[in-house]
Formats: C-alpha cells, structure tokens, sequence
C-alpha cells in the first residue's frame, strides 16, 4: 500500500497529484520567498527604477545616472580598493578555513574539538565589540602589540593606514578573524557528511591523511567551498562598514568613498543624489549576479543538493 | 518552465507597477509640514548637555525632549538623517547644536532647507552683540541662518617657560615664526612648533593667509586656487619647517598628539588649545603656557578659526513651538548661565566675553600672564578673514584623505598640492559647484 502511494496511483489525475506534492514544498520556500521579495526583489526593483529617475527633476533620466557614477572620479578607484582586497583576502580565506577544518577533521577526539572551540571565539564576538577591538589593536600607541607595529616603524594609526596596501591588509586581516570561525563550522558540516565507509575504503586502500584530504575530502566538499567563495565574494564586494568605522576612527584618513558601496552612500545621504545611488547599486548587482552564477555553474554548488 | 516565467513575470510586474508609482509620489516634494506645538525637541552632543539641562531650569514650563547626537567632527551621518526626514515630511528637531561648522552649509541648502532665517526673529540687539567676524559663518546670503556657540579664533599658543629658559622672543608674524622654528630645530632638536596631520590644519594656517580653497565667488560657483600666492607662501614656510623637523604630522586629537604636545614650544592654534589640548590630553603642566596675538603675514592681518559650534533651529516650526525654539537658541548662546558660567569654550557672543576671560582665563591659576592671553583672544575674534565660507564640500576632510597621507608617506606639501587642488575640484563638482581655477 505504501509503495503504491509512493509511486502514486494511475487513478489520481495527474496534476492533482502534483499539488498535493509541493504542499509542503510551498510550505517550506513560502517563507524564504516572501523575505526574498520584500528584502532582496523588491529593493533590487525600486534601486532599477529609481536608477532611472532624476533626482533633480523626478522625470525619466534614461542612462544619465549611470553616466554620472561612471565618470566620477571616485569610481574606478573604489572598484580597484575592493578588486585588491578581494585578491588578497579571498584566497587567504578559502585556504585558511578549508585548510583549518581538514586539521580539525582529521583531528578528532578532545584535541579537535578544543581547537575548533578557540578557531570559534572571534566569531562568537558581536560585531561591533569586535571592531573595538581592532580599533585598539591597529593603534600603536595604545596596542597590547605596540612592539610589533614599532617594530614595522609605524608610530600612529594615521601612518599605519595612510600606505593603501596596509589598509588592504588590515582589513583582510578583520574579514578573516571575523569570518573564519561561522564558516569553519559550516566548511566542517560538509566534511562530516562524508559517510565513514567512504573514508574507511579509501583507508583500506592506503590512503594517509594528506591523501584522503586532498584526494578524498576536497573534491566531495566542493559544492561547500564553492558557497564559501561565493558569500565571502559578495560580502567582500559589498564592504560597506569596515572602511566606513576605519575611517571615522583614523580621523577620516581614509577615503569616505574608499569602496563602491561607500560611493553610493555618499550619493544618497551626502549629495542627495538617489538616482545616482541607485544606478551605481544596480552596477553592483549585475557585477555580483554575473560572478555568482558562474561561480555556482563551475563548482556544481546546486547540483547535488 | 513556461509556468514559471510566467509566474515570475505575474509577480514582478505589479512591483513595477506599484514602485514607479511609488517613486513618482515620492519626487513630488513632501508637504511642508510646520508643527506649532508640542514638546521642543532639541539633538545636541554630549558637551552641550549642560547647556539645555541650564535651560529647562531657566524655563522650567517648557518641556523639553533632548536626544543626545555623536557629532564628531566631521560625522557625515548627520545628513543622511536629514535627507530621510525630507522624504518622509517629518522627523526634524526643533534646534540642533552642531560642532562640524560645514555642517550649516547642506542645513540652509535647497535641498535640504532646514535651518530657519532668524534675521528677523532674534532681537538686533543681540544680534549686534557678535563681533562682525564672529558670527560670519552663519551669515549666508545676507541672512542670519545660525548662532555661533563659542569663538575658535586662532592666536599663537607658546611655552612661556621654555621661551624664558632659551631667551626666545614671541614672534608676531609669520616669518618670524619660521625663522624661530629653525633656530628651535638647530638649538633644540625633538622640540616641535605645530602639528599639520588634522583636519583643522588648513583652517589654522591656510585660512589667515587669505587662500582660496573653495571661495564663494557666484551663486554655487567656488573659486579653487592653490597656486594663488596667498597658499604657496605658506607652503613654503611648512616645507621648510617639516624638513627642519619641527612639525609634526600627528593630528591634534590622536593619541600620537600627546607625545608631541609635551614638546611644543610654540603653536598657532585656536582659543580652546589651552583647556582643551595643554590642559587636556597633552598634560603639560600649569605655570607653562601662555599665548599672544595671532600670527599674521605682513599687509594681511587676519587669522584663521577652528570650529566653534552652531545652533540651528528649524524652517518646519511655527507658533509656540517656534516661540520656544527661539528662547532656547538665544539662551544658550547668549545667556551667560550658560555661556559663563557652564561653557568651557570661548563664547562667540560679544557681551560674554569679559565674565567668561575672568573665570577661565584670569581665576584659573594654569595659565602665565592671563592679562596677555585676554587681550590676545580679544584681538583674534576681530581678525577672523570673513573671505572663507562653508562649503558642501569641506578643505579640511579632503587635507585629511588628500594630505596626511602623503605627509605620513615622507613627501612634502609641495608634492602633494597639485594632488590636492585637483581632488578639491572633483569634491566641488560632485557636490554641484560650478568651480573656477
């Protein structure tokens, strides 16, 4: 009897028996999807509507806002501020997570599981105690590591941050302390859902740990380190906050406009100019629309769910 | 896949729809709505928190709703708030109390057009009680549009101790200054005669000497000339002082400053240098500090300015509402409870000046040869150069990302000037200034 429900009845009319199906399907999505319109479609709409618009005279704008954003000054440059972080961070990311979860992995019993409790505590940290806490690492006059910072010359947090490749650094340093910990968790699900047997076999046949990390483990996560890349992507592109409190905290020594997403800002609340702050954020969109997804189609992130 | 295309379609459509009419209602400007009554609502940082706890007790039937603001100098956030209470049509408080002086400049803008034209609302007389240079900042357009707080004029700040153990004479103008900074660098080295790393620097040495870094020259259109003689004159003077070694590039309110503070022989420096930075973070001990008249260049006898906060009240008030609004700005920077009696900076209302140089110059035993400091803060108020406005976009945040930086990467002002007029005009013409060089 069961099996026959299963494999469904040729009684049952066809699309009946689809909807009884996606009962629970609709269920479980309906919430997901209403958030999605209401926080991400519908935003994404207005911002595209809005971008066309302008703002001085409230009629059809066509493409001037976008033109205004492209020219500005400000615009290449930020993008180049959040490519070269992206380069620095990004691969310092995936193999510092990938590499710390193999450890922890392979490390099981009590020793693993202390050393995943202290890869977490910077996560656990709320985020604005742990700006606070960089604040006071980044000055050298206040720092419990001011002898490092003296001994790299630097004498004040202005001079610390007035080279742009140590504000990179900086702040690739912050993503990855803040990151690291939430997606080490996530990066060791998958690991865990590696069946025993899969391992066991692989053991049998002469495998060592090095192997059955590289061999075994990596290429059965990578649908993980493909959303891995993919959030840590669009965070990073994104960056607002981290530039926007660095600079309010070195006395405005860094760019207010130092990433795209600051620029937009500055269009909106500063100039008041909400078309061009629209435009620019539909720039974003697209450029991190058109990296997801190749992203998800190269690493087969959704395949396999 | 037919059914979901169509589906997608069917659900984003109607959001069009209803968003372009959404924005379309949203451009039309909001009503101006006036309130006439009602709590006064009143936004003031955390220094000024005295001032209105003084005045609900001088008037103790208005009630009052203070919310305390972080207005750092320089905070941009402020604005923002500004923009979304335009488009929603209400949200504004009744008078705000701001230190960031650009700050009146997007507040009477017709864009946001918050600030109320008080020409006509408070009394000639006590509008007669500001020195013409100290409230100059608020006159825009011929209109009263603020009440300066407190007088930030510069005068020229100096160790009275250690120019009486070197036999150093107090310069006047600014040659001399140079001259001494480099006799300092030669006879005492590690001693310092100013900081440049702030974003006060162009206001305390670029300001006097008549530079045009964003020069109101039309409606919305600036006059941006770092090459003009009146800025190389002093890029040339800081050069040769930085190379000397005698200026420092930390900024005044970082903690670098305070290592740098013990060891300064001399600065220009506005009227709260004293209170604020000698006897504040710098630490240096009373019976030390003195100051004198400002520094000025031969022919051109005007100083600079630092700050020195606003009150606003709002253009979306009328009636009581209003009535009240008015007592509370007179009040504050006029009254002296709360000019002499509670402020510890220089007030910018003529009448306040005496009591106010009594209790905080002359009785306060940390300084040496008050009577001097007195006439010398007295004078400075007088030769503010009227000729530098407020402007949307703001010289001393752009010397900050522009110049410290370079300064900080060991290249010298001249290096970095062509730099900093070019990032000048962009800022100008992001803001909407037509701009001429």
């Amino acid at each position: 009897m069961a099996a026959s429900v299963i494999a469904g009845s040729p009684r049952v009319p066809k699309r009946k028996r689809a909807l009884t199906h996606s009962a629970p399907a609709v269920v479980l999505v309906g919430p997901f999807l209403l958030v999605l319109v209401v926080a991400g479609a519908l935003p994404a709409v207005y911002a595209l509507v809005e971008s066309l618009i302008s703002s001085t005279t409230g009629g059809f704008a066509g493409l001037s806002n976008y033109l205004t954003v492209i020219t500005n000054f400000r615009f290449l440059p930020s993008f180049g501020d959040v490519g070269l972080l992206l380069l620095v961070w990004l691969p310092i990311m995936v193999v510092g997570v990938v590499g710390l979860a193999l450890l922890v992995d392979a490390s099981r019993g009590r020793f693993g599981k202390t050393m995943l409790f202290v890869y977490y505590i910077p996560a656990a940290l709320a985020g604005i105690t742990n700006f606070m806490l960089w604040l006071l690492i980044l000055d050298p006059n206040v720092s419990p590591i001011a002898f490092f910072w003296k001994a790299l010359g630097q004498t004040s947090i202005d001079g610390l941050l007035s080279s742009p490749i140590n504000v990179i650094w900086i702040l690739a340093a912050m993503l990855f302390y803040e990151g690291s910990g939430s997606w080490l968790l996530i990066v060791l699900g998958g690991l865990h859902s590696i069946s025993d047997e899969v391992i066991e076999a692989a053991e049998i046949d002469g495998c060592n740990q090095w192997r059955l990390a590289w061999r075994i483990k990596l290429p059965m996560i990578a649908p993980w380190i493909g959303y891995l890349v993919l959030m840590n992507f669009a965070y990073g592109f994104q960056i607002f906050l981290e530039p926007q409190l660095l600079a309010a905290a070195a006395q405005g020594i860094l760019s207010p406009q130092w990433s795209p997403n600051q620029l937009s800002y500055t269009y909106a609340y500063s100039v008041g100019n909400t078309g061009a702050a629209a435009a620019l954020s539909v720039i974003l969109l697209i450029i991190t629309l058109g990296l997801g997804v190749l992203i998800v189609t190269k690493t087969g992130l959704l395949e396999r769910s | 896949m037919k059914f979901k295309l169509a589906a997608l379609l069917a659900m984003i459509l109607p959001l069009i729809l209803v968003l372009t009419g959404g924005t379309s209602l949203a451009k039309t400007k909001p009503a101006v709505t006036t309130q006439s009554s009602g709590p006064l609502v009143l936004w003031v940082d955390a220094p000024r928190v005295s001032a209105v706890k003084a005045f609900e007790k001088a008037y103790p039937n208005i009630k009052v709703k203070m919310n305390i603001i972080n207005d750092n100098i320089g905070n941009d956030a402020l604005e923002g708030k500004f923009q979304l209470f335009n488009e929603a049509g209400s949200g504004w408080p009744d008078a705000i109390f701001t230190v960031t002086n650009s700050d009146i400049s997007w507040m009477t803008s017709t864009k946001i057009h918050y600030a109320a034209n008080l020409t006509n609302l408070v009394p000639k007389k006590i509008l007669n009680g500001y020195a013409p240079a100290a409230n100059a900042a608020c006159h825009i357009d011929g209109k009263v549009m603020c009440l300066r707080n407190d007088d930030a004029a510069d005068v020229l700040w100096y160790n009275a101790k250690l120019f009486k153990e070197w036999g150093y004479k107090v310069p006047k103008t600014w040659p001399q200054y140079e001259a001494l900074g480099l006799k300092i660098a030669k006879q005492h080295p590690g001693y310092y005669v100013g900081l440049i790393g702030d974003d006060y620097t162009f206001d305390r040495y670029f300001w006097g000497s008549g530079c045009p870094a964003n020069s109101l020259v039309g409606p919305n259109t600036v006059k941006i000339d770092l090459q003009s003689p009146n800025c190389t004159r002093m890029v040339n003077l800081l050069d040769t002082l930085l190379k000397a070694k005698v200026l420092s590039t930390a900024g005044l309110f970082s903690t670098a400053s305070n290592a740098v503070g013990k060891k300064l022989v001399m600065t220009p420096g506005a009227t709260w240098y004293g209170e604020f930075e000698f006897n504040g973070p710098w630490k240096v001990p009373a019976g030390e500090i003195s100051a004198s008249s400002p520094l000025v260049w031969p022919g051109f006898p005007y100083t600079g300015d630092e700050g020195g906060g606003m009150w606003v009240m709002s253009s979306h008030i009328s009636g009581t509402l209003r009535q009240d609004a008015l007592k509370f700005i007179e009040f504050v920077a006029t009254n002296p409870k709360n000019q002499v009696n509670l402020v510890p900076t220089f007030p910018a209302y003529g009448p306040d000046e005496q009591g106010w140089l009594q209790k905080n110059v002359v009785d306060s035993h940390y300084f040496v040869d008050p009577q001097q400091i007195v006439k010398a803060f007295k004078q400075a108020v007088k030769m503010v150069w009227t000729g530098h406005p407020y402007t949307e976009f703001d010289p001393d945040g752009i010397w900050d990302t522009t110049v410290v930086p370079a300064l900080e990467q060991g290249k010298n002002l001249k290096q970095v000037w062509p730099t900093y007029q070019r990032e000048l005009v962009d800022y100008a013409q992001l803001y909407g200034y037509s701009v001429k060089q």
